[in-house]
């Protein structure tokens, strides 16, 4: 019997990751960026007029919906590519997206509401923005529910692909939402925004250049893991066909 | 007996007719706009430092603490999850690297 070729590329991928320098260099660049940011929102950016310092929330949520917007992006666009190619790469690359964004939405909902309270006087209201995100994040809270039963099979991978298609029309909808319908979400930065201290500014940027590096670092080391996790499956196949392994599905 | 209960379910008819009439009535009275909600143009558009002191009635700064505790959470909580998951399957490639290729010597030996 021969022995698969493609077990030892797998494996020695696997085993040997100080080979790829791409990711420690991208992961040290988000560590250093996130002290930066942090030194920029505590030490540089003025407290808000009528908020108070609770406005501070605002460097990290906003960015926060941005990197909800990249994984979930990325989520569609791998999902589409699946079921277009078929191939696994783009499947993990479609669930490094869906869990990556579904992190940053729960960051979202959850730094939204702390503001709010401040803000409103009360922690939740049924804004638009507001029911979309939460639809948004319950779509690939799906999503992940669905993939997260053992080993998907191909039915299951291609349904939870239609939810992240489906899940990309929704995020226009959030985006436009302020500006399209009645609600109480802020317009700072949309629509007809604009009006920030130049300080405030200064520190958003940074926050958005940030995140921006470690969503980067947070969908890359997914994809790795998901890779892997699909090497694994087509090895334990390899070796319940040669006996090696008892049937346990 | 039953004129009596007649007259009591007219009554009856009318006090709900009249609620109903007095409910829409005050829904209608309200300007269409109740400041609880405002068009996008309507609604703060910009952010201004504050000058001099400030009071809060609201604790903006546990609130401040908690967000950003949240964040931190969640973000090296799921790193955390992703490195275990990432040792696991390396462990299982290893494990199953192994397995085949003694099976593989084995058969060609045999």
């Amino acid at each position: 019997m021969a022995f698969p070729q493609h077990v030892v590329p797998y494996a020695r991928m696997a085993t040997e990751p100080s080979k790829q320098v791409g990711f420690p260099v991208l992961a040290a660049i988000s560590a250093a960026m996130l002290s930066i940011t942090l030194y920029l929102i505590f030490g540089l950016a003025p407290v808000e007029l009528q908020m108070g310092v609770v406005q501070k929330i605002f460097y990290f949520h906003v960015p926060s919906a941005y990197a909800m917007y990249v994984g979930f992006t990325a989520s569609a666009v791998g999902s589409t590519m699946y079921l277009w190619k078929r191939r696994d790469a783009w499947d993990a690359i479609a669930v490094a997206g869906a869990e990556v964004g579904t992190v940053f939405c729960f960051i979202v909902l959850i730094t939204g509401p702390l503001w709010a309270y401040k803000a409103w006087g009360v922690w939740w209201v049924w804004d638009p923005r507001l029911t979309t995100t939460m639809l948004v994040g319950m779509l690939f809270a799906a999503y992940l529910a669905l993939r997260g039963f053992g080993a998907a099979g191909e039915v299951e991978k291609r349904f939870a692909s239609g939810l992240a298609i489906v899940g990309l029309f929704i995020l226009p909808i959030i985006h436009y939402s302020v500006q399209r319908w009645r609600g109480q979400h802020p317009t700072v930065i949309t629509g007809k925004g604009g009006g920030l201290d130049p300080d405030m500014r200064v520190t958003l940027l940074v926050s958005f250049a940030t995140f921006t590096f470690v969503v980067a670092t947070l969908l890359w080391l997914r994809f790795r893991v998901e890779r892997n996790a699909q090497r694994v499956l087509e090895l334990e196949l390899d070796a319940r066909e040669r006996g090696l392994l008892e049937d346990s599905w | 007996m039953v004129k009596t209960m007649r007259t009591w379910f007219r009554f009856g008819v009318l006090l709900g007719a009249l609620s109903l009439g007095a409910g829409a009535g005050v829904a209608m009275a309200q300007p269409e706009d109740d400041g609880a909600e405002s068009p996008a143009d309507q609604r703060a558009t910009s952010f201004q430092a504050v000058k001099g002191p400030t009071k809060e009635t609201i604790p903006g700064g546990t609130l401040l603490v908690v967000a950003y505790g949240v964040v931190w959470l969640l973000v090296f909580g799921y790193v955390l999850r992703v490195g275990r998951l990432e040792r696991r399957t390396a462990a299982d490639l290893e494990r199953l690297e192994k397995m085949l290729r003694s099976d593989a010597n084995g058969g060609a030996n045999g």
